[in-house]
């Protein structure tokens, strides 16, 4: 599992906890994430940004 | 002499709105007129790349190569604009270049407010709301470790927490009481001050500044009650205001920033504005999601498709990990009374209108998940629902 970081305004995506309460399930993987789907925090998209892989 | 669209500006906002216009229009030419050196960074993320040691060069994303060979786009950097004329539709920088367009954007951002202090023995306050500020004072904080931070709202507070984070001692004066005075009730605010003081952070607030003077190999802050503060750096986060000079040029209507509609259009139908410098519908949104929003309107209207830009609710985030919080402020005028609830490790305070609707809130510390289900409690109601009493 890894987390994805959003390099506008620091929001981390976790795949281990996904975000249940927008429909994406705990354990979703990054690609999975729909293309669709923005930044909860800030609206940046998810095609329009790279998300920055962290260590761990 | 080029046409087609010009954006002024390279920052989230000029280069947001590059990025949407060419989904639509791969075609048209697309000028992007910047002051500084366009390489691509995001703003929001100056203060936490301050607490984690980054240097300015980390911190860029793309350089402005990049950016203009991905978006189609000539690219002129380092240019200040000196003449603009809205009826020739005519740019003229000091550095020479002219320039025509057929559609301009205005995405010239904000500047830090300057504090009315007197700076004695060259004294110097730093704010930073660029990446060049950014680069400036990472310079002068190898004089040492202890910062004042002048201001106690949102980016303040940001500031003190990442900074005190990184090992330096930081102390915030502020004219407000509390922190986020103002912004969020004031329970809310003392317990983001708590948790900030549990990581060292000192408090000078009620009390503004008042001058600045040598004091050994630092600085000696005086304030207006009377208290002083010893410091190595100062940064100033009191606030900024938008640019509107070049709005001013081209003879278009300002308020608080450029006025602009629905549609970013402002008072010169072939001129747009977005971001920090833009008041869009008479509100001053200076935050990342409302400039995404108005970026991909605007796309759309510069390539010649229907669209306005509709805000969702947005709530203002405070991201201070230790204890975070978010506030979604009530309508102006809007009659009610906050109803607080606080826990050990965080808070909530729910702006209630006569009838029981949840007009805004603000969360803090353990309950700050709770936005998301307060966001869609409120987006229910708004929809016709009856109002939930629940909270």
């Amino acid at each position: 599992m890894k987390k994805w970081k959003c390099i506008v305004c620091g929001f981390i995506y976790d795949e281990a906890a996904g975000l249940p309460e927008e429909g994406i399930a705990a354990g979703t993987r990054w690609q999975d994430v729909p293309e669709t789907w923005s930044c909860p925090d800030c609206g940046t998209f998810k095609a329009d940004f790279e998300m920055v892989e962290l260590k761990g | 002499m080029a046409s087609g669209v010009v954006i002024v500006g390279s920052g989230l906002a000029g280069y947001g709105v590059a990025r949407e216009f060419r989904k639509w229009d791969a075609s048209t030419p697309l000028t992007i007129l910047t002051a500084d050196d366009g390489a691509y960074y995001s703003k929001p993320q100056l203060s936490a790349a301050m607490g984690a040691g980054k240097t300015a060069d980390q911190l860029v994303m793309k350089d402005a190569a990049s950016m203009a060979r991905e978006l189609g786009a000539r690219l002129m950097a380092h240019q200040n604009i000196v003449l603009a004329d809205a009826a020739a539709k005519r740019l003229v920088t000091e550095q020479g270049l002219e320039i025509g367009f057929d559609k301009l954007v205005l995405a010239v951002g904000a500047r830090a407010r300057r504090p009315a202090v007197s700076l004695g023995d060259g004294a110097r306050i730093h704010s930073v709301n660029n990446l060049g500020q950014y680069r400036e004072f990472r310079r002068h904080l190898e004089k040492g470790r202890r910062l004042a931070i002048l201001g106690a709202g949102l980016i303040g507070c940001e500031f003190a927490h990442d900074f005190s984070q990184a090992g330096f001692q930081v102390t915030v004066i502020g004219t407000g009481a509390v922190p986020l005075a103002g912004l969020v009730p004031e329970g809310i605010g003392r317990a983001l001050q708590a948790a900030l003081s549990g990581l060292g952070v000192r408090w000078k607030l009620s009390q503004g500044l008042e001058a600045v003077a040598k004091s050994g190999e630092g600085w000696l802050a005086r304030l207006r009650g009377g208290d002083s503060v010893e410091a190595d750096v100062l940064l100033s986060a009191i606030g900024f205001d938008p640019n509107l000079e070049l709005a001013r040029l081209l003879e278009l209507k300002t308020a608080r920033g450029i006025a602009v509609d629905a549609e970013l259009r402002s008072s010169h139908p072939d001129i747009f504005a977005l971001g920090d410098c833009a008041e869009i519908g008479g509100r001053w949104l200076p935050f990342v999601m409302p400039l995404n929003h108005a970026a991909k309107a605007l796309g759309q209207i510069l390539a010649g498709m229907p669209a306005a830009v509709e805000f969702p609710l947005m709530p203002v985030l405070i991201k201070t990990p230790a204890y975070p919080v978010a506030v979604l402020t009530p309508p102006a005028g809007a009659k009610g009374e906050w109803l607080s609830h606080a826990e050990p490790d965080g808070a909530r305070a729910a702006f209630r209108d006569e009838r029981g609707a949840l007009m805004g809130f603000a969360v803090g510390g353990k309950l700050y998940p709770e936005r998301n289900a307060l966001l869609r409690q409120m987006a229910a109601e708004a929809n016709g629902s009856a109002p939930l009493r629940a909270a």
